[in-house]
């Protein structure tokens, strides 16, 4: 991590963006995009180069996060979960900022 | 059986993978083909395998239905609604829209039937996408039973309240927990998976200058965002 610095959330919207002053974050988001759009190539890439920067047991880690959110993301998202009260409120200035006002679960996610 | 299986036997030798989540992949294995609460083992698997078939084929667009396509789906115990929705969760989850979702009941699926069919689609997703992250093949499914029939309705006090599906009263939950409690089994298995792969104890039980794993929470959150935003969820 880069000790005092905050975390850039830009790096949310892609890797293009920088590592968003997380230890390992650029290739941390080039693993997780590559894993998210099945490009092989990149896989095996992005795979090698966060074997370098975060080891082996890391990689399985990262993975089982890829994985867990791939589950939530579903469940939220076929539900019509709306946000929990507390994540309104501290949320409310990153959401546009992302770019999640235009995510098609906008309505059902924020009219709780 | 799930207690029997080591990560080294589902994943390899070579992998670091923590015996906890090849504990909760052993359980989903099985949990996926056996019976639910609405749906029978055959179905299950059938869900299953439909999951599969989607990750793989050849990408459509959003609003073409699979089995408006051609051969590209096989008869099978599942109605094409029941297929279409399959695919629509699996590979396009961030068009999903409450109008969508009372059209797939409208095709003759309950509202809990349907919990069960998008967790399990969910779940699935989520095993293979671990597969291919570590770079291995997916994982076999178990042989179904073909005359084990589902527990039908063991939840009776789930309503529709906050989300469109119906779901159980509990204050303590996070909405995305909330979101399954009406078919226990479901509920169960997504609170072993989020045990054994993001924060023990859920989201809030762990500092954010504390490490989770081999990782720091810094580093779970990016990732964990990084894959909502591209899955164009707001969790």
């Amino acid at each position: 991590m880069t000790s005092g610095a905050e975390v850039d959330l830009n790096a949310v919207k892609g890797s293009e963006h920088g590592d968003g002053n997380v230890a390992s974050g650029a290739a941390l988001l080039s693993f997780t995009e590559a894993v998210l759009g099945r490009d092989q190539a990149a896989l095996s890439e992005s795979r090698a180069a966060l074997l370098t920067a975060i080891g082996a047991a890391g990689i399985a880690d990262v993975a089982g996060v890829i994985g867990a959110f791939e589950m939530m993301n579903r469940v939220a998202n076929a539900t019509g979960t709306p946000l929990d009260e507390p994540l309104v409120a501290q949320t409310a200035g990153v959401l546009p900022f992302v770019g999640a006002d235009d995510f098609a679960s906008a309505p059902e996610s924020s009219d709780s | 059986m799930s207690d029997e299986i080591s990560a080294t036997q589902l994943y390899g030798a070579d992998l670091a993978v923590r015996p906890e989540v090849a504990t909760a992949h052993a359980s989903l294995l099985m949990h996926a083909t056996s019976a639910g609460e609405w749906w029978s083992a055959e179905e299950r698997a059938a869900i299953s395998q439909q999951v599969r078939a989607a990750q793989t084929a050849e990408p459509l667009a959003p609003w073409v239905s699979p089995s408006s396509v051609d051969g590209l789906i096989e008869p099978g115990p599942l109605s094409v609604g029941v297929v279409d929705a399959i695919w629509r969760i699996t590979n396009h989850p961030g068009t999903l829209t409450a109008e969508w979702h009372a059209e797939v009941l409208a095709s003759g699926v309950e509202p809990a039937a349907y919990v069960e069919l998008a967790a399990l689609v969910s779940m699935v997703v989520s095993l293979d996408t671990f597969a291919l992250a570590v770079g291995r093949a997916t994982l076999a499914l178990p042989t179904a039973a073909a005359d084990e029939a589902p527990a039908v309705g063991s939840t009776t006090d789930a309503g529709v309240a906050d989300h469109w599906v119906p779901t159980v009263a509990n204050d303590e939950l996070p909405n995305v927990r909330k979101a399954l409690t009406a078919v226990p089994l479901a509920f169960q298995m997504q609170g072993e998976i989020l045990e054994a792969q993001y924060v023990p104890g859920g989201a809030l039980a762990v500092p954010l200058d504390e490490d989770i794993w081999s990782l720091n929470r810094l580093q779970v959150e990016l990732v964990a965002t990084r894959v909502s935003n591209m899955n164009e969820c707001f969790y």
